[in-house]
């Protein structure tokens, strides 16, 4: 029924499956960020906007349905996601940045348009990412554990790392 | 080592193919009816990284069998489930291989 060039043309089908397998457990998910309102030359600059983040599977791109908090909470743990931090640490980290004080100042002037993240509010805004992350895996046909992509690491004490496991693309453009 | 379910009805064609697959380095398993394959997708462990189900002709059905499959794969797991690919001796219409698709698995039709 299936000839020999039909059986490769599946081999080579599996082949690809097996390539992605592999790209997945190495570096997690390909997500694309966006950042609107850039000034040639200077890409993640202060007064950017976090326009949106988009799971990339299989040469789609599916809308991940996060609120501004969340948008900076990714694109923060995007941009650290070699190092595991406390819910202290994102704090002082996105407060520090100008990228996020000043998050769209260059449209909107004085009139602020970014989030702090308390590091109260760390554990229920990760729940909620991974919750965003779920339904687009999901929407996508990936079957992924979101606690693998936000991976919270446990200290020697009760103090909780988080992380994101992924690999990522910034993308910019002018307006 | 991946672990590969094999869904395919035609049994010479699925010996061969497993046998392929096989010197690639894979962990091939046939399965005997579209529900053992749901039995094996069932597990609360994933047994398998990779479903492969193979059809001469492609009919609503087996998007339904499909379907069966990969809601089979998800039921229990919450680790990373496996990737589907779906082969099928004749070309179907765009709808259908949208909504194949968008069920998560990987279309291919043999030349």
């Amino acid at each position: 029924m299936f000839a020999e060039d039909e059986l490769m043309t599946i081999i080579d089908e599996v082949d690809v499956l097996v390539a992605e397998l592999r790209e997945l457990s190495a570096e997690g998910p390909h997500f694309r960020i966006l950042h609107r309102f850039h000034r040639p030359g200077s890409d993640c600059a202060a007064g950017e906007e976090v326009a949106g983040i988009y799971l990339i599977h299989r040469g789609r791109e599916f809308f991940v349905r996060l609120s501004l908090a969340l948008r900076l909470l990714f694109d923060y743990l995007a941009r650290h996601s070699r190092l595991p931090q406390s819910a202290a640490q994102i704090e002082a980290g996105i407060r520090a940045d100008r990228f996020y004080t000043q998050h769209t100042t260059i449209v909107m002037g004085k009139e602020k348009f970014t989030r702090s993240i308390p590091r109260s509010c760390v554990r229920v805004y990760i729940e909620r990412l991974r919750s965003a992350l779920e339904d687009v895996f999901s929407e996508a046909g990936l079957l992924i554990d979101v606690h693998a992509v936000v991976v919270a690491e446990e200290t020697v004490t009760n103090e909780v790392g988080y992380r994101l496991k992924a690999n990522y693309e910034w993308v910019h453009v002018d307006a | 080592m991946y672990r590969l379910l094999l869904i395919d009805q035609d049994s010479m064609h699925a010996e061969r193919l497993a046998t392929c697959l096989r010197e690639r380095g894979l962990g091939v398993l046939i399965a005997e009816s579209i529900e053992e394959a749901a039995r094996q997708l069932q597990q609360r462990l994933p047994s398998f990284e990779l479903v492969v189900v193979v059809t001469s002709g492609m009919t609503e059905q087996w998007l339904v069998t499909l379907r069966r499959l990969v809601e089979a794969s998800r039921q229990y797991s919450m680790c990373q489930g496996p990737l589907f690919l779906f082969a099928s001796h004749r070309k179907c219409s765009p709808n259908l291989r949208l909504r194949i698709e968008r069920l998560g698995a990987r279309y291919v039709r043999g030349r």
